[in-house]
Parts: structure tokens; C-alpha cells; sequence
């Protein structure tokens, strides 16, 4: 089984680091995301023509459905390139809609897909706090589980075609409002006297808890690395979730609130700031400096 | 050591009845029916607050509000009037943090110490003795008082030596529970309006960073279809109105909490007094047009 990996966004570089750990592993795309995988080993394709002809598996995550949708079915698409009955799996950010219109224009052409987005924030592994969404059928599923199990141990089926991007769509946003409501809640009990610690001992031992207040809260101000999703990344996944909740006619208050204050971070402090920096977003609206302790 | 519990209400009744046959228990409530019970139980009726002050060496205190425990202590017949140096009052309420360090500071002066130790968590676990008991005060009442608070729960936490940072503590522990579970319920609530079904949703969200203590219980709930939480949606929207004036009070913009606080109140509006925190779903579930239990529309 050959399998490619066309890396156009930050999200694709994390998932085939990953795989690249347990498969040979082909790649092409951005050259600041195909480079520090070149150096971990992976081959890269002369062309992504090259990687498309050569690849039975060809995983791709892009900036968008949209973005998706011009490599593979634009003028010189790779779905050109590609032999019959490949598969293409999209671990970018997409919705039930754009799945169910690639996967048709690539059907027509005799191609499968699956949409199996990893929701991770870390090159690394971080067990609890991740999982592959796989959206598609069970014929595909059989085909590439061991490729997906080689990018997280957490490999969940969440029902046919585009439903692991909507399922995505769901974990995405309610991580960053996880996040967000850690940053505000801490940052009242912080200004009304309280430590980080005292606040990260008592709250993750109580009905407050979520993977932020584990995660964050015990390192806030401390300058710890948390993830390596940037401003820029959260604020499109939110966008999309906002599209999809428009489209389907569901009200989202909270979701909307927090792509409204992470684009209010990405224009303060620049769209390749990692989440880590939505300390500080909370620390310059309410004019003080978290420490730890 | 003789203990004094006043307000035996869903929580604070609960709560003496684990120190009952473990220490001397002086009882007060106005619920005479209730009193009758611990009575018959093997506690002692205190008869008055100044009475209970007079006999016991630590009273400890859970009433609806800062309001009710400042008349307990300083009304006529109160604490105060039965109160001497070396006594502590330890306030379970969750009251008002500003508020109870005044009434801390008005008993400082007598040598009678008083500090917070509201408890956060579900009725359940305070029989099994695991609630969560989060303190803060002075560290030499805490010592003395801690037999007392080990025996209400095994997870006792103290919040430094500032009166009221319990209560702080616990206001921010509820924001967050609430802020959390809206945002979980609106994105369930679209997850499914997409087609995903809500085994589906549950895996994932608690497989991952969108997990919380509210989806890890509500959402199998939920599949279960049995009764995630017992707890009124009007006092929800206290502890979040007052997390909110927590915040206002040292001018901590928060634009998710205000979110929730809106959420919280059309429930109670549409809903009614007689509400419970997990009739939000229906309310979501309405804004939605879709139902998270059960075929989506």
C-alpha cells in the first residue's frame, strides 16, 4: 500500500509526522510543511502530479474545502493523476456539504474518500485529549484503519460520508470555548486573589473541569507549550462551524462569541500566534499578568 | 470537641448527617420537621443560635444566602451573643465573598474566627463523603476545624488564608460548569442537525480537548435517557450572576460568561421558577428546532 500525503496546512504537517513514525511516506505541498518532514525521513514527490499517480492512499489537508477542491478537481486537478479505486482521505477542516460534493465529483471518476480530520493540537501523541473523526464507508474504513491508527490511537467511526468533518466541526469549536471560558473564569479568580494552582487543584477535582482547566490552567503564565493550533487556524475551523451552523439553521451564541474574541487575539498579536496566547488576550482586557503560582 | 450545624436544608442537611454519632451535634433549623428527624437521630436541638454558640466549639453554618447568615450571627438571639474567643463559625454557604469577609472582620475583633468552606459537586457525593469542600482562612482555624471537615469529605481544599476565596473559588467552578455545558449543548444541538448522532458526538467530544466535566456526565445521560443532574436552574443563575459580579468588581471583562447568563435566563423565563439546570436541553433544543435526544429534525 503506497501512501502520499499532500501537506497545504499545519494541520496535514501534524497528522503525517505521525504517520511517517509507522509508514513509509510520500510527500508534496507547502515547502515550509514538507521540509522539516523531509528531514524526518519522509520522500518527496517531484510533483503532486507524481505523489497522485504513485500513491493507492492519498491523504490531504488543506486551508480549506475550497482549497481542497481546487488541487484535486481544478484545472490539472491531481484527481487526474490518480489511479482507480485510490483513495483519497481529506484530514482538513470541511463541512457535510463540501464532503458530499468531492466525494461525488471523485466517485464520477471511479475515486473513493473518507473525511477522517485529526483533532489533535501537538506533534506529539497526547492521549485523552484527541482523536481521528473518520466519516465514510465500511469498505474505505477496512482499507486505511491502520493508517489512521498510525496518526492517533483514537480512531472513532462517526457515521457515512462528511459526518467525520461535522462531527470536527463540533469538537473543534467546543475546545477553543473550553479554552477560552479556562482564560476567563481563571482570570476573574485570579484578579479576586486566587492561585493558578489553587484554582487547577480545586477545579479539576470538581464539576468545573475541562481538558483546558488540565491542560492550561495548571501551566497559565508559565509559559508553557500547550498546542500548536495558531489564531489563524482556530479562527477558519470556527468560521466553517459558524457557515455549517448557518446553513442548517442552529443558533450558536457561545461558539460565535469565541471566534469573535480569537479573531480579536489573531489581529492583536498576529495570526500565527499559537491558543497559548489567549492568556494574554484575557490578561490585556482586563489589564493585569497572570503568574503562576 | 461539641459541633453546632445551623440550616438544614437539601445540602446543609446532607451535610450534618455525616457528622452525626462522629462528634457532640447541636442542630438548629427552621423546618421543625427536619429537626424532629436528626433528633430522632441522636442530635441535639441547639434551640437558638446564641445557645449553639454557647455550647459548641465549632458552628458550622449552610443557608440559602450572606444575607440569612449575617442574621444568624449578629440578629437578636444570634451567635454573637453566645459567642467567645477561640470559637470558630465556618460558612458553608455559598454567600457572597465581600460580604463574609466583613462579617469575618465584625467577629475578628471578639477573638472568634470565621471562614468559608462552601462545597461544590452532586448530592450524591456527600453521602459517599467525596463532595468537595473548598475552604479558605486563616490556617490555625483550619487546623483546629479540619476533624470536623474531614469527616463531612475525604476532598477538603484550602484556597490560601483570604476569607471568601472559597466562595470565590466555588462561584468560578460554577461559571465554568455552565458556560462549558451551554457551549456543548448549542454544538451537540447543530452536531446533530448536521446528522451526526448524538453516540457518535459523545465519543468524540469526550475522546478529545472539547471534553468537560459536563459532557463526560450529561451526554451519557442523555443516551441513557435517565436524569444527568439535580440542580435548580434559578440558583445556576445566582452562582452565575454572582461569578459576574465577581468579575465586575475587579473589572474582569467576561463576554462568554455574560453569554451564559442570557442563556440561563430565558430558561428560567421560559421555563419557569420550578426549573432544573437540565432543562436546558429542551431549550436549546428549541432555539434549534432540533432535538439532541432522540431523531433530529
Amino acid at each position: 500500500l503506497k501512501v502520499g500525503y499532500l501537506v497545504l496546512d499545519p494541520c496535514g504537517a501534524r497528522a503525517a509526522l505521525r504517520l511517517l513514525r509507522s509508514f513509509p511516506l510520500q510527500v508534496r505541498g507547502d515547502a515550509a510543511l514538507v521540509r522539516p518532514l523531509e528531514q524526518a525521513g519522509a520522500s518527496v514527490a517531484a510533483s503532486p502530479w507524481a505523489l497522485a499517480a504513485t500513491s493507492d492512499v492519498l491523504f490531504a489537508c488543506a486551508a480549506s474545502p475550497q482549497a481542497l477542491q481546487e488541487a484535486l478537481l481544478g484545472a490539472d486537478g491531481l484527481a487526474g493523476a490518480l489511479r482507480q479505486e485510490s483513495v483519497v482521505v481529506d484530514q482538513g477542516a470541511g463541512t457535510p456539504a463540501t464532503s458530499a460534493e468531492l466525494a461525488a465529483a471523485l466517485a464520477a471518476k471511479g475515486l473513493l474518500w473518507a473525511d477522517a480530520p485529526l483533532h489533535a493540537e501537538t506533534p506529539d501523541p497526547m492521549p485523552g485529549h484527541e482523536a481521528v473523526l473518520f466519516g465514510g464507508t465500511d469498505e474505505v474504513f477496512a482499507r486505511i484503519r491502520p493508517l489512521l491508527e498510525a496518526t492517533c490511537a483514537s480512531v472513532l467511526r462517526c457515521g457515512g460520508i462528511g459526518m467525520g468533518h461535522a462531527t470536527h466541526l463540533v469538537t473543534t469549536a467546543l475546545a477553543a470555548c473550553n479554552r477560552l471560558i479556562t482564560y476567563e473564569c481563571a482570570s476573574v479568580g485570579f484578579k479576586q486573589g486566587l492561585a493558578p494552582q489553587d484554582m487547577a487543584a480545586v477545579l479539576n477535582r470538581s464539576s468545573g473541569a475541562n481538558s483546558a482547566s488540565q491542560r492550561v490552567l495548571p501551566v497559565i503564565g508559565g509559559g508553557d507549550e500547550t498546542t500548536r493550533v495558531s489564531f489563524d487556524e482556530a479562527v477558519r475551523g470556527l468560521w466553517l462551524t459558524s457557515q455549517a451552523a448557518d446553513a442548517f439553521g442552529s443558533p450558536m451564541l457561545i461558539g460565535n462569541l469565541a471566534r469573535s474574541l480569537l479573531e480579536t487575539a489573531a489581529n492583536e498579536m498576529g495570526g500565527a500566534t499559537t491558543l497559548d496566547a489567549g492568556a494574554r488576550l484575557y490578561e490585556g482586557m482586563g489589564a493585569f499578568r497572570f503568574t503562576p503560582g | 470537641m461539641q459541633v453546632g450545624y445551623i440550616g438544614l436544608g437539601a445540602m446543609g442537611g446532607a451535610l450534618a448527617r455525616r457528622l452525626v454519632g462522629r462528634f457532640p451535634l447541636h442542630i438548629l433549623d427552621l423546618n421543625r420537621a427536619v429537626v424532629e428527624q436528626f433528633l430522632h437521630l441522636g442530635a441535639r436541638d441547639g434551640n437558638s443560635p446564641a445557645d449553639i454558640a454557647r455550647a459548641c466549639d465549632i458552628v458550622l453554618l449552610c443557608l440559602p444566602r450572606s444575607s440569612d447568615v449575617r442574621q444568624v450571627i449578629f440578629g437578636p438571639g444570634g451567635l454573637a451573643e453566645g459567642l467567645a474567643a477561640g470559637k470558630i463559625i465556618v460558612d458553608q454557604t455559598s454567600g457572597v465573598p465581600e460580604e463574609t469577609r466583613r462579617m469575618a472582620a465584625d467577629l475578628a475583633d471578639r477573638g472568634v474566627t470565621l471562614f468559608d468552606a462552601p462545597v461544590s459537586g452532586p448530592m450524591a457525593s456527600v453521602a459517599a463523603g467525596t463532595i468537595s469542600i473548598i475552604a479558605s482562612g486563616p490556617a490555625a482555624a483550619f487546623s483546629r476545624a479540619q476533624p470536623v471537615l474531614q469527616a463531612l469529605s475525604a476532598n477538603v481544599f484550602r484556597c490560601g488564608e483570604r476569607v471568601g476565596g472559597g466562595q470565590t473559588m466555588k462561584s468560578v467552578n460554577n461559571m465554568m460548569n455552565a458556560s462549558c455545558r451551554l457551549a456543548m449543548l448549542e454544538l451537540v444541538a447543530l452536531g446533530r442537525k448536521m446528522g451526526v448522532p448524538l453516540e457518535a458526538l459523545a465519543q468524540a467530544i469526550n475522546a478529545t480537548a472539547a471534553r468537560s466535566s459536563p459532557s463526560t456526565t450529561m451526554l451519557p445521560a442523555l443516551i441513557e435517557g435517565r436524569q444527568a443532574t439535580r440542580f435548580g436552574l434559578p440558583l445556576m443563575l445566582k452562582d452565575v450572576n454572582q461569578a459576574l459580579s465577581l468579575g465586575a468588581a475587579v473589572d474582569a471583562p467576561m463576554p462568554i460568561g455574560n453569554a451564559t447568563r442570557a442563556l440561563l435566563q430565558m430558561g428560567v423565563n421560559t421555563v419557569g421558577d420550578g426549573s432544573q439546570l437540565e432543562d436546558m436541553v429542551r431549550v436549546i433544543e428549541s432555539m434549534a428546532a432540533t432535538r439532541i435526544v432522540g431523531a433530529a429534525a
